[in-house]
């Protein structure tokens, strides 16, 4: 009997459909409703309750192992980012306008660290960040296209709007790409891109600042973590992927 | 991100897996078929990126028909087979 090519496993099929479920509410509280969040909350906790209560046995050992090292670690940074938001409202007296914002916050950090370590489990730190920053781009690209649509105009407005919005993109998908070929540059690239949009993003504006603060965290968590995985990425590793 | 950090590793176990698997012509996906894991799982074990629980450990020693010591050892510092 042949060898097989030592290549990624796909996800299994519940996994899929989880994902497939999360990504539907996320859209849907990005351009119906915030309230829309409910179906992606359902696809991503759902699924462990019922596997905890033994109703869904679809994992294998190494799976139920990732998934639980993932929990854990969402946990502690989910934890540790909640104790911050707490410390910095007593601190600065603010008054949350948009409460909900700071919630979703809360749950992004926790939901995209618990993906982080799941993903890195199976597919190691370079196909991860590629994933993950390909899928954020998706994301943005969508919002860009929705959000430019929604507001209307001539189509040369309409394309302007567009294409504002997509500059946001372009780290993403550049970072995919590159991260296959070289993990350790396009790694310090995309902290140097996370700081340059730290600080072009956080000034203070008119903008309600948890709303700001979950924008930023949307969009440089997954650029931040993308980038630590790679620039720790061993030659070897390299070697291997190739 | 610390989540970076934290990955699986072999925390000093040797296996030899792979080698016995070839032996008898098969793949990771029937491997993983005969033991009742995903052929990702076996792939993880075989890349020294994941120790089996005992029980998973036995079963694949069942499955090839050797002792389970054939198959898994403390590594004391020696090259991947």
């Amino acid at each position: 009997m042949t060898e097989q090519a030592p290549r990624r496993s796909a996800l299994p099929v519940p996994t899929l459909i989880q994902a497939g479920v999360i990504a539907l509410g996320i859209v849907l509280w990005m351009t119906v409703g915030k309230a829309w969040i409910i179906v992606a909350g359902i696809g991503a906790f759902v699924p462990g309750i019922l596997r905890e209560l033994g109703v869904m046995r679809d994992l294998d050992e190494f799976q139920r192992e990732a998934s639980r090292r993932a929990a854990f670690h969402a946990y502690l940074i989910g934890g540790l980012a909640t104790v911050c938001v707490i410390t910095g409202l007593h601190l600065t007296g603010e008054n949350v306008k948009y409460p909900a914002d700071v919630v979703t916050l809360l749950l992004v950090i926790l939901w995209l660290t618990w993906l982080f370590s799941y993903l890195m489990s199976f597919w190691g730190a370079q196909t991860t960040a590629a994933a993950v920053l390909l899928a954020f781009g998706s994301f943005w690209a969508l919002f860009a296209v929705l959000d430019g649509i929604g507001e209307g105009g001539t189509f040369v407005e309409i394309l302007v709007g567009i294409g504002m919005h997509l500059v946001f993109v372009v780290p993403f998908v550049a970072g995919a790409y590159a991260a296959r070929r070289w993990p350790r540059v396009t790694g310090w690239l995309l902290l140097a891109v996370s700081a340059a949009l730290l600080v072009l993003l956080g000034r203070p504006s008119a903008q309600e600042w948890s709303t700001r603060l979950l924008t930023l965290t949307t969009l440089v968590v997954p650029l931040v973590a993308s980038g630590v995985g790679l620039v720790r990425v061993k030659r070897r590793d390299v070697e291997e992927a190739e | 991100m610390l989540y970076c950090v934290f990955v699986a590793t072999n925390d000093g176990i040797r296996n030899h897996v792979r080698r016995h698997r070839r032996l008898r012509e098969w793949t990771q996906e029937e491997l993983g078929r005969r033991v009742g894991v995903t052929r990702q799982t076996i792939i993880s074990i075989e890349g020294g990126k994941y120790n089996p629980s005992v029980g998973l450990a036995l079963r694949m020693a069942v499955a090839f028909g050797v002792p389970v010591e054939e198959l898994f050892e403390i590594d004391r510092g020696a090259g991947d087979d």
